[in-house]
């Protein structure tokens, strides 16, 4: 019993969200806004605020169509995401640079090394290995001070590695320790 | 056919309340006696009775070992974790160490996790409202401080689950505070909300542009709230009672039980008059075991001069909020106060003079945030077509930086901080040795650059990897928090494309294992609130 125009409206709404559900590996966040590469700050905001009206997730709560429920999903999400990189300058300034290398989606680069999963990864000796455990244990029990004895004797075991620096100077600063000059 | 009715909830430290909204109209709902909030205590009875709310909080004196109250406190913590100490270091009811690292609390009626507690809870407001609305209810939302973490979340919505309830929505409680200011106003403008509560305070800032809630920043302290306000008038009492009678209360957990009772009368008494006294019975036995009684007034500038301390802090947290938002207290057009210790005159005093302008006076500050709860059921449940344009919509942030385990101890950020809701953020993560079939990654939430200085969340674990040499395999980790700020994580083989098995073991909740048994076979057999 839905008047003509709720109807239209629905796949309007159904439209849209097919097609930029499709352009989801393709298309720049001003599609997903609406608006043109030249949106002023305003504009963005205003044009975030009339498709969130329009495929927030919440409005299609019960939606029995769970496809539809889905793709609205995963497009509202990047639209959010739009948002929130063209709404600030320096995003979007880094996001239209890479616009123009053809990256249509602002994805930080990894930075290196930052993915390895053990703490004493890049630690080669195992005696500096197992003093670097003792000292982020003593770091997990808050003992300071024993923390930095410990990742003091991993460093003399390796000297010169970069992880264990990392974790010495980090404790000094902490516990005011400064290095005597000379 | 309307609807279904949707109960909201706020869940509180201390009290608890139950709304739902019917058409337009709002109904708190009442326990027997009228009273409107309900204390969030649970009493097991002696004989075998459950008893919740303000019944059970007045065996808070005669039967400590057996009252349960606070336990929003331990929600989602583990037992190891700071906070489960401090509970335990001054709870009169036994907290142990049970399954999954969560604290379990001991009782005559059993050993419960925290989440069956809270159910409890949940499920006396649920009857309370089929009594009063006389029909059932199944589906609820239920409030939570903006600073929870996924971990106390997802413990949440277990004892939702456990209290027989759907629970649609896990929404903050400062976004309904503001749902139920702004809702059918049609506003534009940006608010404040300053919820200060029994044991958190919690401020949000929001611009409010139409139908539109856009949370801009949210930021609070877990440890501050009216209890500590009580605290540091039973120290006073405590100090006065050792001048007077050389004894040392603290020695008898009774008593100090006893005062804190009383601490908390003498501080709502002196929000509505300038000067308190009470009189305590037979608190102690001096020499030769006659017993004393203690007498204690004082006035509220007394009062205030002991705790702004304790109220200025809050204010350090709206500095914090103001600048996520990056906006000023110049810019705010509305100040909305929640929770019982905005009552407090002194609280009223400051939050004027920071703000520079006076505060909302016509808003309930017990019985909004459950008000706004029930308006986002009703707007849920609401059959929107797609045409017409909601009523109401909120767009909500996530409080904590979400983050992994690096090299070092160090941890990576992958979500930042009061960035809006729904959000996923993908990361690449490579085997670091040869032949290696399964990587773990340690998730975390906070903002500091530590690990070990941000709530551990759990780990998670890719399973099944192709053996090969280190580096070459790449994993495409999706980290994603929906709507209620709940963490999900997908995780697809680049190279493949398959979708590879992830699983996050949360610490300090309940698995789905756990809470299928602890589900009740024999739903509505035991009534709460019954003697
Ligand atoms: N009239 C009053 N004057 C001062 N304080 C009051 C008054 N009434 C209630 N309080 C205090 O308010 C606190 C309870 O507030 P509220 O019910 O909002 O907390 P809650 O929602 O249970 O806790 P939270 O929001 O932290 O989870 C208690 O510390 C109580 O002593
Ligand atoms: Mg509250």
């Amino acid at each position: 019993m839905a008047a003509p125009t709720t109807h239209q409206a629905a796949e309007e709404v159904r439209a849209l969200v097919e097609e930029l559900f499709a352009g989801l590996d393709h298309l720049p966040y001003y599609a997903f806004l609406g608006i043109t590469p030249g949106a002023t700050p305003g504009h963005i905001q205003e044009a975030f605020y009339r498709r969130a009206e329009k495929l927030h997730p919440d409005r299609f709560f019960n939606l029995s169509d769970l496809e539809l429920r889905n793709q609205i999903y995963e497009v509202y999400k990047r639209v959010a995401e739009a948002y929130r990189v063209l709404e600030s300058p320096a995003a979007r300034k880094e996001y239209d640079e890479g616009l123009a290398r053809g990256q249509f989606r602002l994805i930080r680069q990894e930075r290196e090394g930052l993915n390895l999963k053990q703490p004493d990864e890049g630690i080669e000796s195992p005696q500096a290995k197992r003093f670097f455990r003792l000292g982020l244990d003593a770091l997990h029990a808050k003992d300071l001070k024993g923390a930095h004895m410990n990742f003091t004797f991993a460093l003399s075991m390796e000297p010169g590695n970069a992880v264990i620096k990392a974790q010495v100077a980090d404790l000094e600063a902490k516990l005011g320790l400064k290095k005597r000059p000379g | 056919m309307s609807a279904p009715i949707v109960l909201g909830i706020d869940l509180g430290t201390s009290n608890s309340v139950g709304a739902v909204m019917q058409g337009d109209r709002i109904i708190i709902v009442p326990d027997a006696e009228g009273n409107r909030i309900h204390p969030s205590v649970v009493s097991f009875h002696p004989s075998g009775n459950v008893i919740c709310g303000h019944k059970a909080k007045a065996r808070r004196i005669v039967d400590p070992e057996n009252t349960v109250f606070s336990t929003k406190r331990l929600i989602g913590r583990r037992f190891s974790s700071p906070e489960v100490r401090a509970v335990r270091a001054r709870a009169p009811y036994v907290i142990k160490e049970g399954p999954s690292e969560q604290p379990m609390i001991a009782t005559r009626g059993g050993e419960f996790t925290v989440p069956q507690v809270g159910a409890i809870v949940l499920n006396y407001l649920k009857q309370l409202a089929e009594v009063h609305l006389g029909q059932p209810v199944a589906h609820a939302v239920v409030t939570v401080p903006a600073n929870f973490n996924d971990g106390q979340r997802e413990a949440t919505k277990a004892a939702g689950r456990l209290a027989g309830l759907e629970v649609l929505r896990i929404l903050n409680e400062p976004t309904a505070a503001a749902l139920a200011y702004g809702y059918g106003k049609s506003l534009q403008s940006r608010i404040a909300i300053f919820d200060f509560g029994g044991g958190t305070f919690d401020i949000t800032i929001l611009r409010l542009q139409q139908r539109i809630f856009e949370v801009l920043a949210t930021a609070g302290d877990t440890y501050l709230g009216g209890d500590d306000i009580d605290l540091r008038l039973v120290d006073a009492m405590i100090q006065a009672f050792l001048t007077v009678h050389g004894i040392d209360l603290r020695q008898a957990p009774l008593a100090v039980q006893r005062l804190r009772a009383v601490a908390e009368q003498v501080k709502c008494q002196l929000s509505d008059r300038a000067r308190a006294m009470v009189r305590v019975q037979e608190i102690a036995h001096g020499q030769g075991g006659a017993a004393l009684d203690f007498s204690f007034s004082l006035t509220r500038d007394g009062m205030n001069a002991k705790v702004v301390d304790i109220v200025d802090r809050a204010f350090v947290v709206c500095d914090e909020a103001l600048r996520l938002a990056g906006t000023d207290v110049s810019q705010i057009d509305d100040m909305v106060l929640v929770g019982g210790t905005t009552k407090m005159p002194l609280v009223r005093d400051r939050v004027r003079q920071y703000f520079g302008k006076e505060p909302r006076a016509d808003i309930n500050p017990d019985e909004v945030v459950a008000v706004g709860a029930a308006i986002q059921g009703a707007t849920l449940m609401q059959d929107v077509g797609a045409g017409e344009r909601p009523k109401a919509l909120l767009l909500d942030v996530t409080p904590r930086a979400l983050g992994v385990a690096t090299v070092g101890g160090y941890a990576d950020t992958i979500i930042q901080r009061n960035a809006q809701v729904p959000i996923e953020q993908n990361r690449i993560f490579t085997t670091s040795a040869d032949h290696q079939t399964q990587v773990v990654i340690q998730v975390c939430q906070g903002e500091s650059r530590r690990f070990d200085e941000n709530t551990a969340l759990g780990e998670l674990k890719l399973e099944g990897l192709r053996a090969a040499r280190r580096g070459e395999v790449r994993i495409v980790v999706t980290f994603e928090i929906d709507t209620d700020g709940i963490l999900r994580v997908k995780a697809k083989d680049e190279e493949t494309g398959n979708t590879q098995g992830a699983t996050i073991h949360v610490l300090g909740t309940m698995t789905e294992a756990e809470i299928q048994a602890a589900m009740p076979q024999d739903a509505g057999g035991r009534a709460p609130g019954q003697e």
